[in-house]
């Protein structure tokens, strides 16, 4: 499909810029990760989408493999489609993504060999890093899936970043002190495709789609929860699953937070960041902080740009692995972290594998004095 | 490639950008102009570094312009002889909020919408005007351009400007205002005034890299008073009666032919602010007493729809929706000032051309202070798809501007065409005297050249 859908709509933008703010205009930055932390045009949603308008509707601009670096930095945040004051706003986002569609069908050349890596490794191996070796650590506590409640997915990147397996650890003891009834795919977990849709290989992503339905309808799987809220993502908005509950963990954890007893309050002060696939685009902005709360109690603060207004972590669209929006001072975890330091927090919690990663790299750059734990890394102890 | 070098040398290699994808942007904005060169955008962070692309610029012949968010949308920021664009936002810390001198002094990057949210967070009984620009707009390129906004009461916003720190065309910083004598930036002074010098030159003068700008108490209340009337030739006396009350903040006029129910209707609305409900109450029952003077002609419209209200009340007002009429990504105005007694005049002539050219009409028009002028625009909304009503847009604007100066007004944000037959109406020694402050001030001819000058 690529662009054709959307040949007639993807000039509208007139490039007023409210796609770059928060909805109160805070003055912090612009709230498009990749406008704020390039500062040139061609870096906004509104840039973007002249761009592929230059590029792929009228051909005035040649395409060439600078102008795909430029489309794939889009963190696909979605701050655009919910700060546009169009009613074609809710389009922004979609039309990106459908750019990368655009390139991957019909200008493959132009591919960036990254992106192409990351397609090849989910296809043969099921996720971007290759091939998995396994962690006796991990492999020893996960239980795999029979005919349990849930089907927990804790997303491919446990196999192999050490601050996710920690993460999902974490989550599985959790899960097991409550006394959940669940199981894993194990190592036979593969990724959710979200990265790959987002990347514009719908094709591929149809075929990592078909894999995880075989392997949910072969196991039985009535209930399935997420660890990564791109999995979530994926599963609850494009699977199409029909008699199968998808939720995130904390929409799970929030259920029965105030049934968890727990030993003392959590003292240090502590935020949120909320991941933009659990927040912009399936609305789940309450359910963590309530655990938080309760956990936390006043010790519990928010960062000046929350919930829609949320500062994306610059690793979505599959750029935590392609990184095409950098390093440096404005990078988006960088800011994201002074954003937290700010409140005096000493803790930043996160409900998703990429945040984790992505801020935590922030943290170390920003040699700030702050940690970045998953809500399940905060809640574990106390129990 | 030595002068793309030397720019990265003064700016930092990240901040330099020369390929297509980079530079296309800012060589086309939403409006009709057509899409030109820009051969380097340039990101400066200090002014410094302006200082120095100046220099190197001057030395070397290469065009400069300067631009905010590029949002003029007649091309002031498209170069019109390529060179380099050097693009403000980087620059963009609010330094000092002067709560009882009610001042506050900003770099030139800073946004409509940041000034707007840190005085709310930082200092919320303190508002500047706020103009009807999207909140992107920078508060600096509407004070150059001669904007204006929320508190039209007190006049145009570049006449709250109490000084300007510019980097002349030669690289040497100039002080305008009471900081080039105080450390207070509190007045323009009692001092030759030299801000003039930068305001509606279009970067041709120099490079303002901060400014000090008058702030105002912010009210606890806001609300408004709408008229609505089918012939525009009650507007100059409605209006006047509504400023000899002295009770507004400011005055807007509307008129759409979308939606189909606001057609052939003019719609003047005063927005009013008040620290107390009671106040609110009364301003609102002496401003609506106003209508009993027309004998009918002139309705008060008791409730205004949710949609117009938006367009008027909102902070910054939503004035960016009649972009989106054509739903073609094209938007263009000729914003006018006219003398008051002239709006009737322009409403139905504007129409006229509207029509003629095939397009919606649509004005929305500000009082500036107690009508002393009045800013009209007539706006074009149009499919940038369609290059034939690219076209079209673009003659409906020279019509409308010619309408404009047969009028006795003066366009607005001129865009070349515009600037070209003020320049030809103009008295021929201001014209001279304009052409020597800028040879003058930019001996080397860099800045925005093709601007104010005559096309030869």
């Amino acid at each position: 499909m690529g662009l054709e859908e959307y040949r007639e709509i993807i000039h509208r933008c007139f490039r007023c810029g409210y796609c770059k703010l928060t909805s109160d205009y805070n003055w912090r930055g612009f709230n498009c990760p990749e406008y704020n932390r390039f500062k040139v045009e061609s870096y906004s949603p509104g840039g973007m989408l002249w761009l592929s308008y230059a590029a792929f509707v009228t051909g005035e601009l040649k395409p060439d493999q600078h102008l795909s670096e430029i489309i794939y930095s889009c963190s696909m945040c979605g701050n655009c489609s919910a700060q546009c004051r169009f009613k074609f706003g809710t389009m922004v986002t979609e039309m990106l993504r459908r750019t990368r569609e655009e390139i991957v069908e019909n200008h493959p050349e132009l591919i960036p060999s990254i992106v192409k890596r990351f397609f090849q490794n989910v296809f043969k191996y099921g996720n971007p890093y290759g091939s998995v070796e396994e962690n006796e650590n991990l492999k020893s506590e996960i239980p795999l899936f029979n005919e349990q409640e849930y089907l927990l997915f804790i997303s491919p990147l446990s196999f192999f970043d050490p601050l996710v397996t920690e993460s999902a650890l974490s989550l599985i003891r959790l899960f097991k002190k409550l006394n959940i009834s669940f199981g894993t795919p194990g190592y036979e977990e593969i990724c959710d495709g979200n990265e790959i849709l987002m990347l514009g290989e719908k094709y591929l992503f149809k075929e990592i789609k078909k894999r995880n339905i075989e392997f949910m309808h072969s196991k039985g799987v009535k209930k399935i929860v997420t660890y990564s809220p791109h999995t979530y993502n994926a599963m609850k908005n494009y699977y199409k699953l029909e008699g199968i509950e998808v939720l995130h963990y904390t929409q799970l954890l929030a259920e029965k937070v105030k049934k968890i007893r727990i030993k003392e309050r959590f003292d240090k002060k502590i935020t949120y960041h909320d991941p933009c696939f659990l927040g912009r685009y399936n609305g789940i902005y309450e359910e963590p902080r309530k655990i938080l709360r309760y956990v936390a109690e006043e010790n519990f603060v928010e960062m000046p740009r929350n919930r829609e207004n949320s500062f994306c972590c610059g690793g979505g669209g599959g750029n935590f692995y392609t990184d095409f929006v950098g390093g440096g001072k404005d990078s988006p975890p960088r800011v994201r972290i002074r954003e937290a330091l700010s409140t005096g927090a000493e803790v930043v919690a996160v409900a998703c594998p990429i945040c984790k990663m992505m801020l935590t790299s922030g943290v170390k750059d920003e040699a700030a004095d702050l940690n970045v734990l998953d809500i399940s890394e905060i809640l574990l102890p106390l129990l | 490639m030595e002068a793309i070098d030397r720019l990265k040398e003064i700016v930092g290699k990240d901040f330099v950008f020369t390929s297509p994808e980079e530079t296309l942007l800012y060589g086309r904005d939403g409006g009709s102009t057509p899409p030109r060169r820009v051969d380097a955008v340039v990101i400066p962070g200090s002014v410094e570094e302006v200082q120095e692309i100046v220099k190197f610029a001057s030395k070397n012949n290469i065009p400069v312009t300067p631009a905010g968010a590029g949002l003029t949308l007649n091309g002031l920021t498209i170069p019109l002889h390529g060179g380099i664009v050097v693009d403000m936002r980087r620059m963009n810390r609010i330094l000092e909020v002067n709560r009882l001198s009610r001042y506050v002094v900003l770099e030139a990057g800073v946004t409509q919408g940041f000034l707007l949210s840190y005085l709310k967070e930082n200092h919320p009984d303190l508002m500047h005007s706020i103009p009807e620009a999207p909140p992107t707009a920078t508060v600096v390129g509407n004070l150059l351009i001669k904007g204006h906004g929320t508190q039209a009461f007190y006049g145009e916003n570049s006449d709250m400007i109490n000084g300007l720190e510019v980097v002349l065309p030669t690289g040497e910083l100039l002080y305008t205002g009471s900081l080039s004598v105080s450390k207070y930036w509190f007045t323009k002074g009692p001092l030759p005034d030299l801000t003039g010098l930068f305001i509606s030159w279009f970067g041709t003068t120099g490079i303002v890299t901060k400014a000090s700008l008058r702030l105002f108490p912010r009210p606890a209340y806001r609300d408004s008073v709408m008229f609505m009337m089918d012939q525009p030739e009650y507007i100059p006396e409605l209006i006047y009666e509504i400023t000899a009350t002295r009770l507004f903040d400011n005055i807007g006029m509307l008129g759409q032919d979308l939606p189909e129910y606001l057609k052939g209707h003019q719609f003047v609305g005063a927005m009013i602010s008040g620290n107390y409900e009671e106040e609110i109450k009364l301003k609102k029952e002496i401003i609506s007493r106003v209508a009993e003077k027309f004998g009918g002609k002139v309705l008060l419209i008791p409730e205004i729809p949710d949609s117009i209200k938006k367009r008027f009340m909102e902070e910054p007002p939503f004035a960016a929706v009649a972009a989106d009429f054509r739903k073609g990504g094209g938007f263009q105005y000729c914003g006018a000032m006219i003398p008051l007694e002239k709006v009737p005049e322009a409403w139905r002539k504007g129409e006229e051309i509207a029509h003629k050219y095939g397009f919606y009409f649509s004005c929305a028009n500000q009082v500036l202070a107690f009508g002393h002028e009045v800013m009209f625009g007539f706006n074009y909304s149009f499919n940038r798809a369609d290059p034939e009503e690219v076209e079209r847009v673009g003659e409906a604007m020279k019509e409308t501007n010619d309408l404009v100066l047969s009028l006795e007004g003066i366009p607005w944000k001129a865009d070349f065409y515009a600037q070209q037959r003020i320049l030809a109406k103009m008295f021929p020694e201001t014209y001279r005297l304009i052409q020597k402050i800028r040879k003058t001030l930019d001996p080397a001819g860099i800045m925005n050249p093709g601007n104010w000058e005559k096309e030869e």
